[in-house]
């Protein structure tokens, strides 16, 4: 699958405030107050929104290396089917100490903590390839950190 | 009340341009809200930016799970009558999420608040720009051709020849935006951010 099948009316000239896009499942208005499932995936026009919130039972420091390395996995994933990296991003945190790590191809701060426990929120925001695909890649790679 | 939306795709740089832009409004002073109000629109069902954000102390207002150019325009003009009612700021910033068009959000808000002022500025990113030309054409052009300022970002990671490119790429797209190369891991030139705050919006800022 290729771009140009996911996309369709979406563009500049858009006036889709409340109109087709809603007759469209894929652009459900979501809403924002939801508390949002471990791993869900959504698609929004030609991108494909991934939405993740797990726990990591480590310290921060190898949290943040678990994490980093799962990020990168999934992006290098993505790449191989032919997809392409919007963003890959997780805000990582536990008692008072956070890390972002976002990926466009390869980008991670750190930061240190003695907690044993570590809470992730992120996001993977790609094009190019199926929504089952994305689903199969966050559920393979983030799986085993579900909440 | 003016507005400023921080426009542009995904990765480009908008969150670091916005922590200067920012800090350069209102110095040390965060979390006066009658000067600088932040709204944050991610398109994810959980939202990542906004902690960063609310750490430098800044009052921010978050739209996630959808885009405000879209699918989530009513709550847009919700929350900015929210926003005036609860802070009255002189200026808010708005981050667009990386797939939104940002002149469909400026169009949004001039139907239902035409008494406010809004510019839009688009931040690209240089290094990747040539690679997502061609996939995400139809995008990047719709985010660019009404932009007002184009900025264009990690210059620092490309060649001279690369950036030289990438400059008449993107002037094919839209050639009437003030547009200034930058690279958001530094200090950003203050010059700029007076382009982007209209002279209207940047005096009252600075009274």
């Amino acid at each position: 699958m290729n771009n140009q099948q996911l996309h369709h009316h979406h563009d500049k000239n858009c006036s889709c405030h409340g109109d087709h896009h809603h007759a469209v499942p894929a652009h459900q208005p979501e809403r924002h107050q939801q508390i949002p499932q471990a791993i869900t995936v959504k698609t929004h026009d030609a991108s494909l929104v991934g939405s993740y919130r797990l726990t990591i039972e480590s310290s921060f420091e190898e949290a943040v290396t678990t994490l980093d390395a799962a990020l990168t996995k999934i992006a290098a994933q993505i790449t191989e089917l032919g997809g392409i990296i919007g963003h890959i991003k997780a805000n990582l945190t536990a008692e008072g100490q956070s890390c972002m790590i976002s990926l466009t191809e390869e980008k991670s701060d750190q930061h240190y903590s003695d907690s044993h426990r570590c809470q992730v929120e992120g996001v993977a925001i790609v094009f190019g390839i199926l929504p089952e695909q994305l689903t199969a890649i966050l559920n393979t790679v983030l799986g085993p950190y579900r909440s | 009340m003016n507005i400023i939306i921080l426009g542009g795709f995904l990765g480009s740089g908008k969150t670091s341009v916005l922590l200067q832009l920012a800090s350069h409004l209102v110095g040390n002073q965060p979390s006066d809200t009658t000067r600088v109000v932040i709204l944050e629109n991610e398109i994810g069902e959980v939202s990542v930016d906004d902690s960063l954000l609310k750490k430098n102390g800044y009052q921010v207002t978050n739209l996630f799970s959808g885009c405000v150019c879209c699918t989530m325009s009513g709550e847009l003009i919700l929350n900015l009558h929210q926003i005036r009612a609860d802070f009255n700021p002189e200026l808010i910033i708005m981050e667009a999420t990386g797939v939104a068009f940002p002149d469909n959000i400026r169009q949004t808000i001039n139907q239902s608040l035409p008494e406010l002022t809004v510019q839009v500025t688009c931040i690209t990113d240089a290094k990747r720009w040539l690679r997502l030309l061609r996939p995400m054409e139809m995008l990047l052009e719709g985010q660019l051709e009404a932009a007002d300022v184009i900025l264009i970002n990690k210059i620092d990671l490309v060649d001279d020849q690369t950036l030289s490119e990438v400059e008449t790429s993107i002037r094919s797209f839209n050639d009437h935006a003030k547009c200034f190369r930058i690279s958001a891991a530094q200090p950003i030139d203050p010059v700029i951010w007076g382009t982007i705050s209209n002279s209207e919006t940047e005096t009252s800022i600075n009274e």
